[in-house]
């Protein structure tokens, strides 16, 4: 059965005339432009400079010949068909367990759920490189945990098998998994947000949970599915940790091993020609998924399901198959969590890694815990990290909430633009924005260069498109009649976003603060590219201990304790979101009632 | 002014700034550098300055006890010390520069790496033997604008649990053995432990070689620091590795062993200081202090920093010795440029 979507008149809402308001606007879309607009033309620039042996900011010819050494390199085609296979298989995954995860967390009632779903996200703030290292360590074919517990159960003679993890299978496997706390976090607050009354209707005209699941829920989550499918595709396609430590060691090459290649020469510069080259195929690729998004969201009204009227948290009663999406939750976390932080943990307690075993229990010890309280600046790096994480997840999600109401309501020429352009600088190379911004703040008079305060302008500008994908996705869900009612009670253009927009849509914007937060915390490429000794980040430090001293023990101490403050920070975030959310709810019901 | 005037003039301000490249530095070469004489007459120059801004690849804990030494040998003088691979830090100098405004004050980095400095010309000319006695003889290179300060070795190891002493490989070609094949060596992808062999052997034998080594279907790496770490954990019975790491891995009673493969090659580190440093005299300072004996003496014994080569009295040469290995550093900008372009094939070969 389908279910009639309440048709609404196709109303417009204009940008006030009073020049205040719009000057809100104005500022809010010049400063998503003044975040994205350099690095985007820094990378189109560079993909026509000459960058042999010398940078782009650097006088020299321009040229296509990078496009050339992209477009008609037979490797190129070759490496775009095992990445697609490969970012395709894992978004299969991650988008078939995010989604069921956040239907079952969000709508069901599936026991223990607000306690699953902060240790969902708790793997978000372990590196995604340390994150690799770990599913070594669990399915290596000779030293993975895995793989010694099978041999033993199963007899196998040999020291290897029989389960590698250095195959294509095994990177999808890694990077589905590894996606799903991302975007768990994007779909999560949608399904929050659903009102429950159509799948109640669907379901009282005698629809099946699986047909309401798939005639109803799953078409009114379309544009958060399309939006998560858009932005982890990109990323999956950037991604690089995965194909480095599992692909490359079985010979398997994708496109961002190639651009890291290109941008870590063993000496001499960077190849900033080349990586801009395949950096401008990503940007296409994300031109192209942004406009077919666009035109999908166009009629937002098709999915307009919180309105007026008001609704209750409702869950769907699943019954006996609530111990079976338990099992399947507990499944995940096991894999996903419980043996990475096992590992992590005993990884955190040696000098160096040994699998576990009677050999290496007596070498157990907590130095690499009381070496981490006497670590230089570590104090000033986690300052940092704090401040960084805090300032550029408020000011991303506050800024990606104004371009998606822009995006999504805006009836003023270029209203799609800002969204658009901050979709688009997931094609930008780590290193390529890097650049830009120092570039950039060598020449402004504006003396951020060496401080904080670049890298939260960095963080801003590379997590813009995940703010803005969450936010859009949640906007088309409001009906814009709760807008029109407030702006007709005499509400100002800021009233109406921070009381009726900003507030109905907490769950998604609390889910954007933490996933920017975590990520901003975790980062390294641009810690890295913009560190200074007043910049130092707790990333920074746990990359040297790792890549500089081989000290996995340090960084394993340092994984832990990461994941425990995120797990604070998480659960904290959300609660305080869950309660705003019931707090109008209720509120509102108080008003329908009256 | 309508959004799309914002808009527009945002993006021709991001526009010339953005492309409005340079290929000069445009700071003005500080005053009162080079004017000094003796060792005293720089710090009181330094002093006057107040502080310096060290780039090193270093980890921080060994830098923060040089920092410490050098402080309470020149008080007055702070040194700030950021802890960055040599390429970022070179590229960091090179993007200052084309900006016009340059904060590091020296640094050190492998001679390949800082190549692009000096066809820049973004390195300060000094007399060194007038401030340091660590800067005599082989020592100075590239005509007095960088010291020699330490090598890194990269070496053939293997795990002593996973290997009997006997079947150790002696030479390079018995990692081409069949016992050696199918996910028992951990190579790294780049190739930069057998460049040189292009050098010593000829390209075509060097290319061969790689190939062979690639049938024999070693687990790559990405990068050498990831060798120790999984050689130890007994992923494999062989890994190519750096001798600092190794070191340290040894030190820990690590199951690790030196194969006596030779020769192998070594990156030579110099220390230098821009031209254009904010603080030059400080830099000269620092320079000079950390490339003296007693400054050399301490990097070592902290962080197993030392010259490699015959006569250097290091603990460094001293295993190397003890283990009969002799290692080929390139000397030339040249040679680093040859090597540089086999080590390119050789990534080329294994990334097929």
């Amino acid at each position: 059965m389908s279910v009639a979507l309440p048709a609404l008149p196709q109303r417009t809402f204009r940008l006030p005339s009073i020049s205040g308001e719009r000057l809100i606007v104005a500022a809010a879309g010049g400063l998503i432009a003044y975040f994205v607009l350099a690095p985007l033309l820094m990378l189109l620039f560079s993909s026509v400079k000459s960058t042999a042996d010398r940078l782009p900011i650097e006088a020299g010819p321009l040229t296509l010949q990078n496009y050339a050494r992209v477009f008609l390199s037979a490797e190129t085609y070759r490496l775009l068909g095992t990445t697609a296979g490969y970012a395709l298989g894992s978004l299969a995954i991650a988008l078939t367990l995010a989604a069921s995860f956040a239907w079952a967390l969000e709508r069901t009632n599936v026991p223990f759920r607000s306690v699953l779903s902060v240790l969902l996200l708790a793997p978000l703030a372990v590196p995604s490189m340390m994150m690799a290292i770990t599913f070594i360590l669990l399915a290596s074919p000779t030293i993975g945990l895995v793989n010694v517990i099978l041999r033993g159960l199963l007899h196998i003679e040999g020291n290897s098998g029989p389960l590698s993890i250095y195959s294509l299978p095994g990177m999808i496997l890694v990077s589905g998994i590894s996606m799903v706390p991302s975007m768990y976090l994007m779909l999560s607050g949608a399904f929050r947000n659903m009102d429950p009354a159509l799948e109640e209707s669907g379901a009282m005209a005698g629809a099946s949970m699986r047909r309401t699941f798939t005639r109803i829920t799953l078409p009114l989550m379309r544009p958060a599915l399309l939006a998560a499918c858009a932005y982890f595709l990109i990323i999956m396609v950037e991604t690089f940790e995965v194909p480095a430590l599992l692909g490359q060691t079985a010979g398997i090459h994708v496109f961002s091993t190639r651009i890291y290649q290109a941008t870590h020469p063993g000496s001499g510069l960077p190849d900033y020609g080349l990586a801009s080259g395949y950096g401008v195929v990503l940007l296409a690729l994300a031109a192209f998924l942004i406009l077919a998004y666009q035109r999908i969201i166009r009629r937002s009204e098709r999915f307009a399901v919180i309105g007026a009227k008001g609704y209750r948290p409702h869950t769907i009663d699943l019954g006996m198959w609530r111990w079976v999406a338990l099992g399947a939750l507990l499944l995940y976390l096991a894999w996903a969590l419980v043996l990475p932080l096992l590992i992590l943990l005993w990884a955190s307690l040696l000098d160096f890694y040994s699998p576990p075993g009677l050999q290496a229990v007596q070498r157990l010890s907590l130095a690499n815990y009381s070496h981490l309280a006497s670590y230089p600046n570590l104090d000033l790096a986690l300052k940092n990290t704090l401040l960084a994480a805090v300032v550029a997840a408020a000011a991303t999600m506050l800024l990606a909430s104004i371009s998606s109401w822009m995006a999504v309501r805006g009836q003023f020429q270029l209203h799609a633009l800002p969204d658009a352009l901050t979709f688009l600088t997931l094609g930008v190379p780590s290193i390529v924005l890097g650049l830009a911004l120092i570039f950039l703040y060598l020449t402004l008079p504006i003396p951020i260069y060496g401080s904080v305060w670049i890298l939260i302008v960095a963080y801003v500008t590379r997590f813009l498109s995940y703010g803005s994908r969450i936010m859009v996705a949640a906007q088309v869900q409001l009906q814009r009649e709760l807008e029109d009612a407030a702006k007709m009670s005499g509400g100002s253009w800021p009233q109406v976003f921070r009381r009726i927009v900003l507030a109905l849509l907490m769950p998604p914007f609390v889910n954007g603060i933490v996933w920017v937060g975590i990520h901003a915390a975790r980062d390294v490429s641009l810690a890295l590219m913009l560190y200074t000794h007043d910049n130092l980040m707790l990333s920074v430090i746990i990359w040297n201990a790792w890549q500089e001293r081989a000290e996995v023990g340090v960084a394993a101490a340092f994984g832990v304790l990461l994941i425990a403050i995120s797990a604070i920070v998480t659960f904290v975030g959300r609660g305080w979101a869950a309660r705003q959310t019931a707090h109008h709810t209720m509120r509102e019901a108080r008003v329908q009632g009256a | 002014m309508t959004i799309r005037t914002v808009v527009l003039g945002l993006l021709l301000a991001l526009s010339m700034a953005a492309c409005g490249g340079t290929s000069a530095p445009s700071s003005a070469q500080p005053t009162g550098s080079g004017t000094a004489e003796s060792i005293d007459q720089l710090y009181a120059a330094a002093k006057r300055e107040g502080q310096v801004t060290v780039f090193a690849p270093t980890p921080t804990e060994i830098m923060s006890q040089m920092v410490t030494a050098f402080n309470q040998k020149y008080p007055g003088v702070k040194a700030n010390v950021t802890d960055l691979t040599a390429g970022q830090t070179v590229e960091r100098i090179v993007t200052e520069s084309a900006g016009g405004k340059v904060s590091i004050d020296a640094s050190q980095a492998s001679l390949g790496t800082i190549q692009p400095l000096v066809e820049r010309q973004l390195l300060a000319k000094v007399d060194w033997p007038k401030f340091t006695d660590g800067a005599s003889g082989d020592l100075l290179t590239l005509d007095g604008q960088a010291i020699i300060y330490y090598h890194l070795p990269n070496v053939i190891a293997y795990n002593s649990q996973l290997l009997k002493e006997s079947d150790v490989p002696k030479q390079w070609d018995d990692l081409l053995k069949p016992q050696f094949k199918g996910g028992k060596m951990l190579i790294d992808s780049r190739g930069n432990f057998a460049g040189f062999l292009g050098i010593l052997w000829g390209q075509e034998k060097m290319l061969q070689y790689a190939r062979d080594l690639k049938a024999q279907q070693p687990l790559f790496i990405p990068r050498m620091v990831d060798g120790i770490n999984r050689l130890a954990a007994g992923e494999a019975p062989i890994a190519t590795v750096s001798m600092n790491n190794y070191v340290r891995f040894e030190a820990k009673k690590a199951p690790v062993g030196l194969t006596p493969i030779q020769p192998v090659n070594a990156s030579t580190f110099v220390a230098y200081v821009l031209k254009n440093a904010p603080h030059p005299n400080a830099a000269r300072l620092w320079v000079a202090w950390a490339s003296s004996k007693e400054g050399r003496a301490l990097f070592e014994k902290i962080g197993d920093y030392a010259l490699a080569t015959p006569g250097s009295g290091s603990h460094l040469e001293k295993l190397l010795s003890d283990a009969k290995l002799t290692i080929w550093t390139a000397k030339t900008f040249e040679e680093v440029a040859q090597e540089d372009k086999y080590q390119k094939m050789v990534q080329d070969v294994f990334g097929k």
